[in-house]
């Protein structure tokens, strides 16, 4: 975009000034001081951007036109015209804009944006509308875009900058870890570790805090028992004093009872003797009497009855004979029996011999012929024989357990089959398994069971505890009633010490104040402690109901899911019971399952055992059939039949020998009986006995019973006999104990003094009255024992009553009472304080601060964790980009500051080749031609503008090439330069302008016109601004000079565009459409070479300018000396 | 020495004085969850010695911090102890890096059938069972800075099983050649075994895991001794929430819709077969422009939500701690060629690969101040594997930044 002409309508100082036919190269307008050009950029500020508050002083205008004004403006859209106006109904509200084009359209306001390259206005009013002021400031370029492109790098690939790359890294860096310990993430991380760590500490202390609070229950507990026994000693002590109090009566009774006992004096012992004796000697004659009574009827009743008694005497007399024949009973008897064993022996022998001759084969009984084995013959088969045998014994043996083994093999399984058929199981293992993992589940989800009913009673006691708490929020009235009452009197003593005469108070009234300041602060913040300490611990208690109210959800979530697990109804503990019992029973199987497989293997074993036994045994038969053949003897005998064929002899003769003698014996035995049969008849018949049909033996033994009852009878008489004698003598002895009762009856009555049994009875009675007195003394004893039941000693008793009056028991009894109401008070309170200290120790014992904060302390390590992970990710990356910067920061430089070098290295004459930013910094460096770096402070005011008019030059042009050609107003930037940079800086100036950069500069020196006037540069005169309608006049030839074309009459000059030739091929292409024509330099031969290796600008036009520029190298020497004359002309006339 | 058999429980390292770590946030409705933890898994402990109705039951050391815990910790084993005493099981313990037995309060009482093996030398004990002796227990408490001597450790002359309960890290050389029937170790979280034949050497690890690192199920051993004296161990799981490591592979075709039901899937296999509460860490690794957007935008984000969405509600829950790129351990040779920034820059990098002795000097990047204080060691690389893991995400990292692709660090 480019200006073409402006008008003011009202801006300042200015009215209606109008400014037409602009070129688009280099424009000077000269005006003396306040001749209005600040004034001027301003305006055009104004119309691109606005009237901004700062340049709103220059409104309204002076000369009270309307404010604001026009500019006409080409642009590769066209030519606009853009006016603004301030809008006079609402003045400081939106501004009047209009943007035109030449065919009269309007356009909105972005495209005013479109038409200043989308340039912001910070940096317009820093590069291209610059004044002295900012000229001067290279900080006002730093915030603005245009900084990047002096300091940045753009060398990566699709043109990421390295630079940027670069300092994002840093400031992700420094945002994770600032270098400069400044606020970043990982501080802040470890602040935050630092105080949870703190946190953690502090919540780790509940240790201690429980420690030292288990240590004060321990004492509590002590206090408490200590004043447990006190207090039952105190409660001792009064049941002592109330059982005196209760029992002072009959203590006193007592008392009196003994005074009594003891006047009545010595009761006389003696007459209650004898009275007794007397009574007792009554009574033995009243027992002899009767006694002897007795013994008469007796004697009567047994003479009678020896009376009554019969003797038989043949009987008598015969009696020895029959008793001798008593003695042969048991020889009679066993007579009788060996006759009978002996006919059954017979008969038994008669059968063995039939029997063996049977056995034999020999027939009956009647024709014993047994074959003889010779000895020899015997002992040639004994080898085979037994041989046999034990084939025989093997094989049954083996054939056995073979069966046995396999019948408790086949009773395992069926055992075993019937188990799992009546649990509906086929495979034991498998069954095993299965009811395991069942029980397994069981238990577990019991175990739930009892966790949830723990939890439950647990929350149940909470909820208690909250309801409590919720209470207790509501203070009692008690306790509000007592604050209050302390707030009252505070202020009550307050506003008595605050407002009370001091008559009244005296020097008391601050203290009083005082006293009552302190009073009701202290009640609101003992209120105020108290509902606090209240809500902390109902917040405590709610936030336990809470855990405890999620730990019971998750354990009902298992227990859900354990029952979908588990199929089956009924209690758990009956399934789990039944499950186990089922796991029992089927384990127990495991055992049978093991003895089967036992079982089978031993039943194989035996039967292959047999079948070898069998093949033995066949071998063995062999060999006796063998052995029979070669004895002569029959070959199917066998061994037994021989073995009995061989003994069969002896044993025949031993049989027969047997019968014979028995029977020999039976006819002896026979004999025998019938003799004493005949004498036990005899005997019989001379007794007068008589046993119809008897044995012998019956005989005898009625015999013998007949002579045993005489027997009876004759000791029954003797004995009766002996019975009478000895009642005669008791009858005797009975008459002289009732002689000997009464002697002494009358002795007794004799030694009491007494004549008679009356009188001893009256000295009687007076002992009774005395037994009568101790009687009731040992009731009282007794009352009064009952009465302590072992409470307390009688001795307690005794030391409180005696000497002691009624009222002092009360007074003790009361003090007591006292002693123990305040103990039991300090016991409720230790038990109280105990309580609490309970409820203290349980809250820190379910505590979960500590993990809390250490569950936060993880968190956050592992958030610093990833934090320096992250910065060390990016610190290596940055490590290796600074490696790889240190390379390219001798290299590659952005091109603004290329060209800044270049024009500076003109404007300084030489005096300084090079302006470059070292890598990644904001901060500009200058190479002096000794190549010395000299940062900016280190300049010269002179050289300092000098250097930043050459950045902003170097920035519009990089502008330019970014497509925002925008044009540059300079106000008065060359004030402070000498004679010769100014002449090259109008040298470069107009170089630039024909480069394509529109400038417009302000100028109020003179020399400074002429010198541009110098370069035929269009200046003119801006107008006084008292002139209405006044428009700024060029001083000389406008028409030529706006066209920038050389005057013929005047020295001609070359310009060249050396940073445009700097530039790659590509880049130049496309900016050599928007350069006017008029400006583009011609290119001898070999020039633009040099320029693409040096990158500057050459202004031939200043011989001695040209001769410090050819310095550096030779070509520019050899440049500057084919320059014309003309040229030399022209650059003496300027100097 | 033929014995009779006999089943025991061996388990350590229950820091109940830590809760489940690990995590960068943490999900609310985990919160208890990841505090009581350890609580939960060492109260199963409990409950496996007494479902399997064990002899006794042996811990090895790292129980709890008693400081740390408070007294919660203290009078929640004392409850635990009581529990088992009831049933007349015995507990053998003896003391880690953080439980020296004279650390324990005096005023919480453990019940007669706890034996708590003192410091130093080892102290013997003979587990009776109806007046039979029936095993030997050596054990000692880890005395602060001393290693395992298994010299102290002797077999028992007779050949009474002998059970040795140690804290420590130690040779299973040097313990082999003791002859001991059963070393009951502790101070490994993970389970391992050092040696199973003739004898063995155990570690059981730690009942609940706390870190990505941890993965798999945790929880006790639990010991059968047959009559020839062998032992078999057994793993019981106790953990109440389980760390899962999952990776997958996309490529160059690989969807956004094709992960996303790839996550599902897997996501669902997961909640399915594990039966517990799970945290798990997603890592991608492979190629493509799935695996960048993973690196540089908010697709990690968008599909961390939608799975916490889908399963991390859920009970038993499935939470989705993260999603992690796996750094290619080479980039494609043409990268290395390249004659850009970019080529320089992976080119000096894998300078830094083959010569790791040469410091990758980081504390460069601090104020010297912060450098000698505790960021120092803070940021410093210290092992081989860290250094190269930095450098390959630092080689990502670089790629995406200087082709700028990138959305910046």
């Amino acid at each position: 975009m480019r200006i073409t002409g402006l008008e003011v309508e009202g801006y300042g100082v200015w009215s209606g000034l109008k400014l037409d036919g602009l070129s688009e190269g280099l424009n000077v307008l000269f005006g003396p001081n306040e001749a209005g050009k600040t004034t001027l950029m301003q305006f055009l500020r104004s119309v691109f951007y606005g009237f901004s508050p700062e340049r709103r002083r220059y409104l309204p205008p002076l000369r009270g036109s309307r404010a604001g004004g026009a500019v006409e403006v080409v642009a590769e859209a066209g030519r606009f015209r853009i006016s603004r106006y301030d809008n006079p109904e609402e003045p400081g509200g939106p501004d009047l804009l209009t943007l035109a084009a030449a065919d009269g359209t309007r356009q909105g306001e972005h495209f005013l944006k479109t038409l200043l390259g989308n340039i912001d206005e910070k940096t317009f009013n820093n590069v291209f509308a610059v004044g002295l002021r900012q000229l001067q400031e290279l900080a006002a370029l730093s915030d603005t875009e245009a900084a990047s492109l002096l300091y940045n790098l753009s060398i990566g690939l699709d043109r990421v900058s390295l630079v940027d790359v670069m300092r994002e890294l840093a400031k992700s860096r420094n945002r994770i870890l600032d270098a400069e310990g400044g606020a970043c993430q990982v501080n802040e991380l470890l602040a935050e570790r630092e105080r949870l760590q703190a946190e953690v500490e502090r919540a780790a202390a509940s240790a201690r805090r429980y420690t030292r609070l288990a240590a004060e229950q321990d004492s509590l507990d002590r206090e408490v028992l200590r004043l447990q026994e006190e207090a039952e000693a105190l409660a001792q002590q009064l049941r002592v004093l109330d059982l005196a109090a209760g029992l002072r009566d009959r203590w006193q009774r007592r008392e009196a009872l003994r005074g009594e006992l003891s006047a009545l004096g010595p009761t006389a012992g003696p007459s209650e003797k004898i009275l007794e004796r007397l009574e007792a000697v009554r009574l033995r004659l009243q027992s002899h009497q009767r006694r002897l009574d007795a013994c008469k009827a007796q004697r009567g009743q047994l003479g009678r009855e020896a009376a009554d008694l019969k003797i038989n005497g043949a009987l008598w007399r015969l009696g020895p004979r029959i008793e001798g024949l008593q003695e042969q009973q048991q020889w009679i008897s066993s007579l009788e029996s060996r006759i009978e064993q002996l006919e059954l022996e017979i008969l038994e022998l008669e059968s063995q011999w039939e029997g063996h001759c049977q056995r034999l084969g020999l027939g009956g009984a009647k024709a014993p012929a047994l074959p003889a084995v010779s000895p020899s013959a015997l002992a040639a088969l004994r080898q085979p024989a037994r041989a046999l045998r034990r084939r025989l014994a093997r094989f049954d043996k083996a054939r056995q357990e073979a069966a046995s083994a396999r019948q408790a093999s086949q009773s395992l399984a069926e055992r075993i089959k019937a188990a799992l058929d009546a649990r509906g199981e086929t495979a034991l293992s498998e069954a095993v398994d299965r009811r395991g993992s069942l029980v397994a589940q069981l238990r577990r989800r019991a175990q739930l069971d009892q966790r949830l009913e723990k939890m439950d009673q647990y929350r149940v006691q909470l909820e208690d505890q909250c309801r409590y708490l919720l209470d207790r929020q509501l203070m009692p009235i008690w306790t509000v009633l007592a604050l209050g009452a302390v707030f009252v009197v505070g202020v009550v003593l307050l506003m008595a010490g605050l407002f009370m005469p001091k008559s009244i108070t005296g020097s008391l009234g601050w203290l009083m104040a005082l006293i009552g300041l302190a009073g009701t602060g202290g009640a609101a913040v003992l209120r105020l402690a108290m509902e606090r300490s209240n809500a902390r611990r109902l917040e405590a208690c709610q936030k336990q109901i809470n855990m405890l109210q999620l730990q019971a959800k998750q354990a009902r979530e298992e227990r859900d899911a354990l029952d979908k697990q588990l199929s089956g109804e009924g209690p758990v503990a009956a399934r789990l019971k039944a499950a186990e019992e089922e796991l029992a029973g089927l384990e127990e199987l495991v055992p049978l399952d093991s003895q089967r497989q036992a079982a089978l293997t031993q039943a194989e074993l035996a039967e292959r055992r047999a079948a070898e036994a069998e093949r033995e045994l066949e071998a063995a038969r062999r060999r006796w059939a063998a052995a029979l053949a070669a004895a002569g003897l029959p070959q199917d005998l066998e061994p037994k039949q021989v073995k009995e064929l061989a003994a069969s002899f002896d044993q025949s003769s031993e049989i027969q020998r047997k019968l014979a003698m028995r029977r020999e014996e039976l006819d002896q035995r026979r004999r025998e009986l019938s003799g004493v049969t005949s004498r036990i008849a005899q005997l019989a018949a001379e007794a007068n006995v008589v046993v119809p049909n008897g044995r012998p033996l019956d005989q005898l033994r009625e015999m013998l019973r007949q002579l045993g009852e005489q027997e009876i009878r004759r000791k029954r008489r003797r004995a009766l006999r002996r019975q009478l004698l000895k009642l005669r003598r008791r009858r005797a002895k009975l008459e002289a104990a009732l002689a000997k009762c009464r002697r002494r009856r009358r002795q007794l009555l004799h030694r009491a003094g007494a004549t008679s049994e009356e009188q001893l009875r009256r000295q009687f009675q007076q002992y009774q009255q005395s037994a009568a007195v101790r009687h009731e003394l040992e009731l009282l004893d007794r009352e009064i024992s009952a009465a302590l039941a072992g409470q307390c000693s009688e001795e307690a008793i005794r030391e409180c009553l005696e000497g002691t009056a009624g009222d002092t028991l009360d007074t003790r009894r009361n003090h007591a009472d006292d002693r123990l109401q305040a103990i039991t008070r300090k016991l409720h309170d230790r038990l109280e304080q105990r309580g609490r200290l309970r409820e203290q120790m349980s809250l820190l014992a379910q505590d979960r601060e500590a993990l809390l904060k250490q569950l936060e302390l993880s968190v956050v390590e592992k958030r610093l964790d990833e934090a320096v992970h992250r910065w060390q990710v990016l610190a290596v990356a940055s490590r290796i980009l600074e490696a790889i910067r240190r390379t390219y920061e001798q290299q590659r430089q952005p091109e603004s500051l290329k060209a800044a070098s270049g024009y500076l290295r003109r404007l300084t004459l030489g005096r300084y080749s090079r302006v470059w930013t070292p890598f990644g910094q904001e901060a500009l460096l200058v190479d002096s031609a000794e190549g010395r770096s000299l940062a900016v402070e280190e300049l010269s005011q002179g050289a300092r503008e000098q250097l930043f008019l050459c950045l902003r030059l170097a920035l519009a042009r990089c502008y330019a090439r970014r497509g925002a050609s925008l044009p540059m107003i300079l106000d008065d930037v060359l004030v402070n330069f000498d004679q010769k940079r100014a002449h090259a800086a109008a040298a470069v100036l107009r170089d630039v302008a024909a480069a394509g950069q529109q400038l417009l500069v302000f100028t109020c020196h003179e020399h400074l016109a002429r010198i541009f006037k110098a370069l035929r540069v269009d200046v003119r005169r801006l107008p006084d601004y008292a002139e209405p309608g006044l428009s700024a006049k060029p001083q000389e030839s406008p028409k030529r000079l706006r066209k920038g074309r050389p005057d013929p009459d005047r020295p001609t000059h070359r310009v060249v565009a050396g940073p445009e030739a700097a530039e790659s091929p590509d880049i130049e292409h496309s900016e050599q459409p928007q350069r006017p024509p008029a400006a583009k330099p011609a290119d001898p031969a070999g020039y633009s070479a040099w320029q693409e290796r040096d990158g500057i600008e050459v202004e031939a036009c200043f011989g001695e300018d040209a001769a410090l520029l050819a310095q550096p190298t030779a070509e520019p020497s050899q440049h500057a000396s084919e320059r014309s004359p003309d040229e030399h002309a022209e650059g003496a006339e300027a100097a | 020495m033929p014995t009779e058999p006999f089943r025991f429980v061996h388990a350590a390292d229950f820091h109940l004085e830590k809760p489940i770590g690990g995590l960068s946030e943490v999900p609310e409705h985990l919160r208890d969850m990841l505090i009581d933890g350890a609580y939960r898994a060492a109260e199963r402990v409990f409950d496996t010695v007494l479902a399997e109705e064990a002899e006794f039951l042996v811990l090895s050391g790292d129980i709890l911090h008693y400081q740390l815990t408070g007294p919660r910790g203290p009078l929640f084993l004392a409850e635990q102890f009581e529990r088992v005493a009831q049933r007349g099981i015995a507990v053998y313990w003896a003391g880690g890096r953080v439980d020296p037995p004279e650390a324990w309060p005096h005023e919480i009482k453990l019940p007669n059938t706890v034996h708590l093996f003192p410091s130093g030398r080892p102290e013997q004990v003979v587990h009776q069972r109806d007046m039979v002796p029936l095993a030997r227990l050596l054990g000692a408490s880890r005395v602060r800075g001393r290693a395992i001597r298994p010299a102290e450790f002797d077999p028992d002359p007779a050949g009474l099983y002998t059970i040795a309960v140690v804290h420590g890290r130690a040779e299973a050389e040097s313990l082999r050649s003791r002859a001991i029937h059963y070393w009951a170790l502790g101070g490994n979280h993970a389970r391992t075994t050092l040696y199973s034949a003739p004898h063995v050497a155990h570690y059981p690890g730690t009942p609940q895991s706390r870190g990505p690192a941890q993965t798999g199920p945790h929880g006790c051993t639990l010991v059968s001794v047959d009559q020839q004296q062998q032992a078999r161990t057994t793993l019981v799981p106790t953990d109440s929430i389980r760390w899962h490591s999952e990776r997958l592979v996309v490529d160059e075709s690989t969807s956004r819709a094709q992960f996303e039901a790839c996550l599902r899937q897997r996501l669902g296999a997961l909640t399915e077969t594990a039966g517990t509460d799970m945290l798990i860490c997603w890592v991608v690794a492979g190629t493509g422009p799935l695996l960048a957007a993973l690196r540089r935008g908010n697709l990690a984000a968008e599909l961390l939500a939608m799975l916490r969405s889908e399963a991390g509600q859920a009970r038993p829950s499935a939470w989705s701690v993260s999603i992690g790129v796996e750094p290619p351990a080479v980039l494609p040779a043409e990268c290395y060629e390249q004659q850009t920034i970019l080529g320089d820059y992976l080119r000096e990098l894998r300078h830094y690969q083959m010569n790791p002795d040469e410091p990758l000097e980081l504390e460069n990047y601090l104020s010297p101040q912060h450098a000698a204080g505790t960021l120092g060691p803070l940021v410093a690389v210290s092992d081989a594997a860290m250094r190269e893991r930095l450098l390959r995400e630092a080689a990502v990292l670089g790629v995406d930044l200087l082709t700028g692709e990138g959305p910046g660090p």
